[in-house]
């Protein structure tokens, strides 16, 4: 089992590090032959991505530009639909709650993505360590939370979090512990990292483990022999080696951080602290589905995608900066 | 974790695109069908109201010619938005049940086919302020299905136990709220969600609030004015001094603190049995309905909380036989008295006269629908505005933010402007 992790982690290790690009020699026939195979294999998957990725963006880009114009008349005249620009770009701007949900945003990936990454890295060192016992099983209890649904996450803590009716609460008081109410004020900050955590966990120790498989043992052997502890051997042999699984993960965490929805979705309706413009994504859904405004929500998505992108790429270009530098 | 969200992003966009991949094939069918209806036609009916298919299967077996297909896409709240979606992609049934706090939206939207046709049907079926909760622009887009007039349903059990009388004026609930809370047992008068925008604007607006005005071809918000911030401060009063509970509606906590009878009473429209029937069927005949308090005692004023009107959309291609099949179900003396017969309390003016059997979580209990009667007929006025959603939301979020963090001065400024600047 392990062997055939080590292999595929090379195999993905490498692809990922170094990106494919096409030789920049002239192209000899034989070769287009190769390309146009290449793209006929490829043909159905770039189908679906133009049909469901690219197409939809180009709608939601239309869309975003249109807004009502001028009523028909009446009070209650329809509006048509007009074109007006970047008008609900602006508006999206200018509008306080978009701020906020921001800034609630920043504040719940500040803690949440270092939080999931140094825990992540932290149980794969555990896992790896040679004296674990029981690893196979650790191992999947780790893992297993991060197949429950999001939103069955959400509404399964949420009913631990109420302080009424909740067992572990209803324990505490038991005993005389007064716990915080994790719905109520800047606790709904904990409350949700907590679900989120608990189902993230997983994922990312696995492949920060599975990276570490593919450490060359005889490293650690040497180092052994050196006189080095396992603290040591974690810190200058393993961190090193994992760093680059580790941004990958980091850069999905980064942007499932900004996608977050369906947990503070949840979360709402157990509590008056999470309103229905908390997070920037709850925000584009209050214009689409509650307003009926789904140009203002194609405009605050389209906002909330560049920025999710210059992000990614900001996280990618640090990791070529890291590798550079690991390499050398 | 992102990739999961990935992967369920993939799986709607492949959803989507077996959702258009629909949509360019049936089209062309639909065209095809003929104009002029000769053969049988087949109506989509959209709503979500209980029992209600009991009484389409009725009209089926008698109409050959015109059937109905009713289904439920989607519950009270996100109707709209599935109808709207629905009309935009050529897809839209025939007939939406809509609430009455719904109508503004799909009227604005553009998507309703007026109902004059049958107005004179329609005025002798329906009191005028019935009437009027459909009309806009002096015209009728609607045809009502059920009211809800507010009632305080209220646990007589416990009432008793407590040896305390429903409030007839809001300072008398106050009084007894804080006796209700003296009493041993940790016992609420009542429960303020801030999801409850409705049951806000209910207040207000009997109060003398009204929230919307269109004058001089423009739309006038009106909500921060002194009537709603009286009752705002009121109720302010009450959860401050842990008068009332703050329970959400319908989570955990709440339906927990009903079932145990911590909360005595809630204000709900004349539906209510229904909904506590199912909820808490354990608590069968316990029940009972008051008139809501009042300002000043002696007139009766009262709101409706929820209620709907079915309307025929102005993309069907079946107007008349749309038309005929509502006015059956709805405004015809059989249809009301088939309404009443599955538990409703009609808008119609024959199903409110019709001497009915007590609801079914009271069986006992024969003044509940005079009850409801004579609330109906205490209802303001009211004017919804062309964005009435946009305030509910807005208001549940900052009175939610006022119960969370006590910003109580925000709610008013902070709906007003945000009604204000979606109309402009």
């Amino acid at each position: 089992m392990s062997a055939l992790l080590q292999e595929s982690e090379r195999a993905g290790g490498e692809a990922t590090r170094t990106v494919v690009l096409p030789p920049k020699r002239a192209r000899k026939p034989h070769l287009q032959r190769h390309t146009l195979f290449a793209y006929g294999l490829m043909a159905p998957a770039l189908v679906m991505f133009v049909v469901v990725f690219i197409i939809p963006i180009i709608y939601s880009g239309w869309l975003s530009m249109r807004g009502r114009g001028e009523s028909s008349g009446g009070a209650f005249g329809p509006r048509e639909e007009t074109f007006v620009g970047l008008a609900n770009y602006v508006s999206v701007f200018e509008d306080d709650t978009f701020w906020v949900s921001l800034g609630n945003l920043g504040i719940y990936s500040a803690i949440m993505v270092p939080l999931l990454m140094g825990t992540s890295i932290l149980f794969a060192l555990l896992l790896d360590l040679p004296r674990a016992k029981a690893k196979s099983f650790s191992r999947t209890a780790i893992f297993l939370p991060y197949g429950v649904p999001s939103v069955i996450a959400a509404l399964m803590w949420g009913f631990l979090y109420v302080p009424d009716i909740s067992p572990v609460y209803q324990l505490a008081s038991g005993l005389g512990v007064e716990l915080p109410n994790l719905l109520s004020g800047d606790w709904v900050y904990v409350g949700i990292i907590n679900v989120v955590l608990w189902g993230g966990i997983g994922f990312n120790t696995v492949i920060i483990y599975t990276a570490l498989q593919s450490l060359d043992r005889s490293q650690i052997d040497a180092a052994r022999i050196d006189g080095c502890g396992e603290g040591r051997i974690a810190w200058y042999i393993k961190l090193p080696h994992v760093v680059p699984a580790t941004i990958v993960t980091g850069l999905f965490s980064v942007i499932g951080a900004l996608q977050i929805y369906s947990e503070p979705a949840m979360l709402s309706t157990l509590t008056n602290a999470i309103d229905s413009t908390f997070f920037p994504l709850m925000r584009v859904y209050r214009d689409a589905f509650a307003h009926d405004d789904l140009n203002s929500a194609a405009a605050a998505s389209i906002v909330l995608a560049i920025g999710t992108v210059l992000l990614s790429l900001l996280v990618l270009g640090g990791r070529q900066l890291v590798t550079r530098k690991v390499t050398r | 974790m992102g990739q999961r969200r990935t992967l369920t992003a993939i799986a709607g966009f492949a959803a989507a695109a077996l959702v258009l991949a629909g949509c360019s094939g049936t089209p062309e069918s639909d065209e095809a069908a003929p104009q002029e209806e000769s053969g049988p036609v087949t109506l989509e009916f959209w709503a979500w109201g209980s029992n209600v298919d009991k009484r389409v299967a009725e009209w089926n077996e008698a109409n050959p010619d015109i059937q109905v297909n009713i289904s439920a896409p989607a519950g009270g709240v996100d109707m709209p938005v599935k109808v709207l979606a629905a009309v935009r992609a050529g897809e839209g049934p025939d007939m939406v049940q809509a609430e009455y706090t719904q109508m503004p939206t799909y009227v604005s939207a553009g998507v309703v086919a007026d109902v004059e046709s049958i107005r004179g049907e329609l005025e002798d079926a329906f009191a005028e302020n019935v009437l009027d909760t459909v009309t806009f622009d002096d015209t009728i887009f609607g045809i009502p299905q059920d009211l809800g007039p507010a009632l305080f349903v209220y646990r007589t059990d416990l009432f008793t136990e407590l040896g305390v009388e429903p409030a007839e004026t809001w300072d008398d609930f106050r009084a007894l709220a804080e006796q209700v809370r003296a009493m041993p047992g940790d016992h609420y008068l009542a429960n303020f969600s801030s999801l409850d925008a409705d049951l806000f604007m209910g207040l207000a607006l009997q109060n003398g609030a009204q929230w919307w005005e269109f004058a001089d071809d423009e739309w006038q918000v009106n909500i921060d004015d002194e009537a709603s911030a009286e009752v705002l401060e009121y109720w302010q009063g009450l959860v401050e001094d842990d008068l009332v509970s703050t329970y959400l509606t319908s989570s955990p906590e709440y339906i927990e603190a009903v079932a145990s009878g911590k909360i005595l009473g809630q204000i709900a429209g004349a539906w209510a049995p229904g909904p506590l029937l199912n909820q808490y069927p354990d608590t069968v005949g316990l029940w009972t309905a008051a008139q809501i308090p009042q300002w000043e005692s002696g007139e009766l004023r009262t709101f409706a909380r929820g209620g709907s009107a079915n309307i025929v959309l102005a993309d069907s291609e079946h107007y008349d036989a749309s038309v005929k099949f509502l006015s059956w179900l709805n405004a015809s003396d059989e249809g009301a008295e088939g309404l009443v017969a599955i538990n409703k309390f009609t808008g119609a003016k024959h199903g409110q006269e019709i001497d009915r059997p007590a609801p079914d979580l009271i069986p006992e209990d024969d003044t509940y629908w005079p009850s409801a009667v004579e609330s109906a007929s205490g209802l303001v006025n009211v004017q919804w505005g062309p964005n009435t959603q946009v305030a509910f939301t807005a208001l549940s979020d900052a009175l939610g933010a006022a119960i969370e963090a006590g910003e109580w001065a925000k709610v008013l400024p902070t709906v007003q402007s945000t009604v204000e600047d979606d109309l402009g």
